[in-house]
């Protein structure tokens, strides 16, 4: 894709016609590679900002070669594109969260709703990534990012200790830049060639695998309980049929996604297949009625960094920086599956750390050292940090096999009516659940304290 | 055929058609509607702009890319124009059209003389299941010889530069290929197999190479909201009408169909000028029974 002439936005500073013929020589001032939500994000900011920027993508178009579950938290945006959700292309609003363990034929369900997250400025929302993405590198292109598509950065070009540009695998192929800003998504192949990866650990990644089913909307309403475009996420635990993970469900205007979050190792061993645990789960009594009948439209994966704070790279080399699941920035903890916002709040802060290392002259990892401190400073560094712990605890045995049986238990016990006999006590319910699914009283306070200093 | 009075510098022009790449299908009634998700070119027309490349190269002439299509066409038309294109034109047709509209439209660019074209070549078919005609119908207009649905193509150059010709293999019925010269000015089209379309350079692909000059240039088709009615008649491959086979039993009919113990004149090769070889196979023809008495 090769950008057109589009009209800058308002008060943003034009690209100085010197650094623009100085592209045409294949000297740039930055080379973004990848134009997911993270790279388009960086080109934006430097774009903005008036650098000459090339964005460079593997796929036909942005987008094109991206998979997630489905939900956007667009908080990030406001700073980068204001009033985004009127343009973005946005299938439904979140305006209903629903937690739930499977277990046998049991299914238990924290339900939270608010129609307030069905207005402006909104709480999440679901997108088909190659709408969204291709929409954010718009975005970029109109600011004077060139966007190329159909190209892979096959390398990193290195004078000295410098990173001065990367490979591609077009003919005269080689592109320098000042600085190079990988948003190459996950196992980033140009982080490890920096070396910015000391031990990548299987055991970080887990792999989703998706079902896009269309069903008619008013079908999907129905099913879900809502109107219009407000739609519903679902996480789930206990689906997965053994293997570490969770599996999710999110409403678009007329298809539902549905899928699993696999641990890799655990997959590696061979016994499970992915397509069969997503088989199983829709097959379980509580997600069934929700997608019978649809019509299975695509069917994907991608491998996810799980790993979070203690799993990411060195953010920074000479000439180099890693945002976005390059960086292992998706936060997955529990309840909550959140990359693109990362993505995008790392890919903007690494735009800007290089508009002011370029600014000073000096795009050595010391001058680019101000991507980390804006990163600590925002959600990105400071939540990971946080909840560090939380993904070793979500795919740990008690929350993966044990919790959700024994929550489904409390919930049968509790809520069944076995007159003549007594209603039981909730203690003894829980006890005995607990020695059902093999749940000691230490391990669950262990965890327990575990997940509330995690939490925060 | 209208010979040109030099053929200095060659032009070459690849002649491809911007399709939606993943149209919805309706299973029941057969139709396909627009998805508006990733057009692009069929293989065929990646082949044909490969080829185009190809033989530009090799005639020392020019490559011009000449797309129908609507605007959003662009995008993908400049990403093909940097794989060595020196202009690239797009018939500007919004919707679906028929195929004699499309033709006539293109017919109407092609034939323009400052593009002054010796050779085009499409792809044999597009992905939206069109008629495959518009080929034909182009070299029928511009009065160009024509070589349709080609599996190789190998360009030949002569001195003068009029007499290049191209030297290409087609198929025929019953897995049989012919080998052909055609001399130019031509219409031609091939297969999508023949030819993969050769990676831009980079800087092409950046817009920035001095050679490609990154612009579509548009010119007038069917003015917007004037495209043909929709089709809406579910696509089926085109029917030949045969006879059903004659005879009384089961066994008769079958031996009618097979053609078996039924006497046959053996094949002959023969050599013969193009006059009488032509006059060899409408002899042929009537003594089969294929032509009536006044053709
Ligand atoms: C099953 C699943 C469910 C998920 N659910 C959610 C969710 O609901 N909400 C959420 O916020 N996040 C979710 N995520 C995570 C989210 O998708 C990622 O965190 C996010 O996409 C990261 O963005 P990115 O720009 O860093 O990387 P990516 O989106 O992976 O983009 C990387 C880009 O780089 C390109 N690229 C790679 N290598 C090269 C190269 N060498 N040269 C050129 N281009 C290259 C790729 O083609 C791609 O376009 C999910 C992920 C998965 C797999």
């Amino acid at each position: 894709m090769i950008p057109g002439e589009s009209p800058r936005p308002e008060g943003s500073p034009r690209p100085d016609p010197l650094q623009r013929a100085d592209a045409a020589g294949s000297e740039v001032d930055a080379i973004v590679v990848g134009a997911g939500p993270a790279g388009s994000a960086a080109a934006l900011e430097l774009a903005r900002n008036g650098h000459s920027v090339v964005l460079l993508e593997r796929g036909p178009f942005p987008g094109s070669k991206n998979m997630y579950g489905g939900v956007i938290y667009g908080r990030i945006l406001d700073t980068l594109v204001p009033k985004w959700w009127e343009e973005a292309p946005i299938q439904r609003w979140v305006t209903r969260r629903q937690t739930m363990m499977l277990s046998g034929d049991q299914a238990l369900t924290i339900d939270y709703r608010s129609d307030r997250w069905g207005d402006p400025p909104y709480n999440g929302a679901t997108a088909y990534r190659p709408d969204f993405d291709q929409w954010l590198a718009d975005k970029a292109a109109e600011a004077g990012a060139r966007v190329v598509c159909s190209t892979t950065a096959t390398g990193l070009i290195h004078e000295g200790e410098q990173v001065v540009g990367v490979t591609t695998d077009r003919p005269g192929g080689e592109l320098r830049a000042k600085v190079v800003i990988a948003c190459d998504g996950a196992n980033s192949f140009l982080a490890r060639e920096a070396g910015l990866y000391e031990n990548l650990d299987p055991a970080n990644f887990t792999v989703g695998v998706k079902e896009t089913i269309a069903l008619p909307s008013e079908v999907i309403d129905a099913r879900f309980g809502v109107r219009g475009d407000h739609g519903v996420d679902i996480e789930i635990l206990g689906c997965t049929g053994g293997v570490p993970g969770g599996g999710f469900v999110y409403t678009n205007r007329d298809t539902v996604s549905v899928g699993l979050v696999l641990s890799l190792p655990e997959l590696a061993k061979g016994d499970k297949r992915p397509e069969q645990l997503l088989h199983q789960m829709k097959q379980h009594a509580g997600i069934a009625p929700l997608v019978e009948g649809g019509e299975v439209r695509e069917y994907s994966a991608h491998m996810i960094p799980e790993g979070g704070y203690e799993a990411m790279p060195e953010l920074i080399g000479n000439g180099l920086l890693v945002a976005g699941d390059a960086a292992s920035m998706c936060l997955a903890a529990g309840v909550w599956l959140e990359g693109v916002n990362f993505a995008i709040g790392s890919g903007a802060a690494a735009g800007r750390a290089t508009h002011r290392a370029i600014q000073r002259g000096d795009t050595s990892a010391e001058g680019l050292e101000g991507y980390r401190t804006r990163l600590e400073s925002s959600f990105v560094l400071s939540d990971h940090r946080k909840l560090r712990e939380i993904p070793h605890l979500v795919m740990g045995d008690l929350a993966q096999t044990r919790l959700p049986g024994m929550a489904c238990g409390v919930a049968e016990q509790f809520f069944h009516v076995d007159n003549p006999a007594p209603k039981p006590g909730l203690r003894r319910i829980i006890r005995s659940e607990m020695k059902t699914n093999g749940v000691r009283f230490r391990d669950l306070i262990r965890e327990s304290v575990k997940a509330i200093r995690g939490f925060g | 055929m209208n010979p040109k009075d030099t053929f200095l510098s060659p032009v070459v022009a690849a002649c491809i058609k911007w399709v939606d790449l993943r149209p919805e299908l309706d299973s029941v009634q057969g139709t396909l509607a627009p998805s508006r998700r990733g057009g692009g070119f069929s293989a065929a027309d990646l082949s044909a702009a490969e080829t185009a490349l190809s033989i530009a190269e090799a005639w020392s002439g020019t490559a011009v890319l000449v797309c129908a299509g609507p605007a959003n066409a662009d995008r993908s038309l400049l990403e093909v124009a940097a794989s060595g294109f020196s202009r690239t034109v797009r018939v500007d047709i919004p919707g679906q059209l028929e195929t004699a509209t499309v033709a006539e439209l293109l017919v109407r660019t092609l034939g323009q003389t400052d593009l002054d074209v010796d050779l085009v070549v499409c792809g044999d078919m597009s992905y939206d299941r069109s008629s495959g005609a518009v080929p034909a119908m182009l070299a029928h207009h511009l009065d160009f010889c024509q070589a349709l649905g080609l599996l190789s193509v190998e360009p030949v150059s002569a001195e003068p530069a009029d007499d290049h010709t191209i030297v290409a293999i087609r198929r025929l019925d019953g897995a049989r290929r012919e080998r052909i010269r055609i001399p130019i000015p031509a219409v031609i089209s091939v297969e999508g197999g023949i030819a993969t379309l050769r990676r831009a350079a980079l800087d092409a692909s950046m817009g920035e190479s001095a050679h490609t000059d990154a612009e579509v240039e548009v010119r007038g088709g069917h003015s917007h909201g004037e495209s043909d009615p929709p089709r809406t008649t579910p696509w089926r491959p085109r029917a030949r009408t045969l006879a059903g086979p004659g005879g009384e039993s089961a066994f008769d009919r079958i031996l009618e169909l097979t053609g078996s113990l039924s006497d046959t004149s053996p094949p002959r090769t023969v050599k013969a000028d193009p006059s009488e070889a032509a006059r060899m196979i409408m002899d042929s023809l009537a003594e089969w029974g294929y032509l009536g008495s006044d053709d």
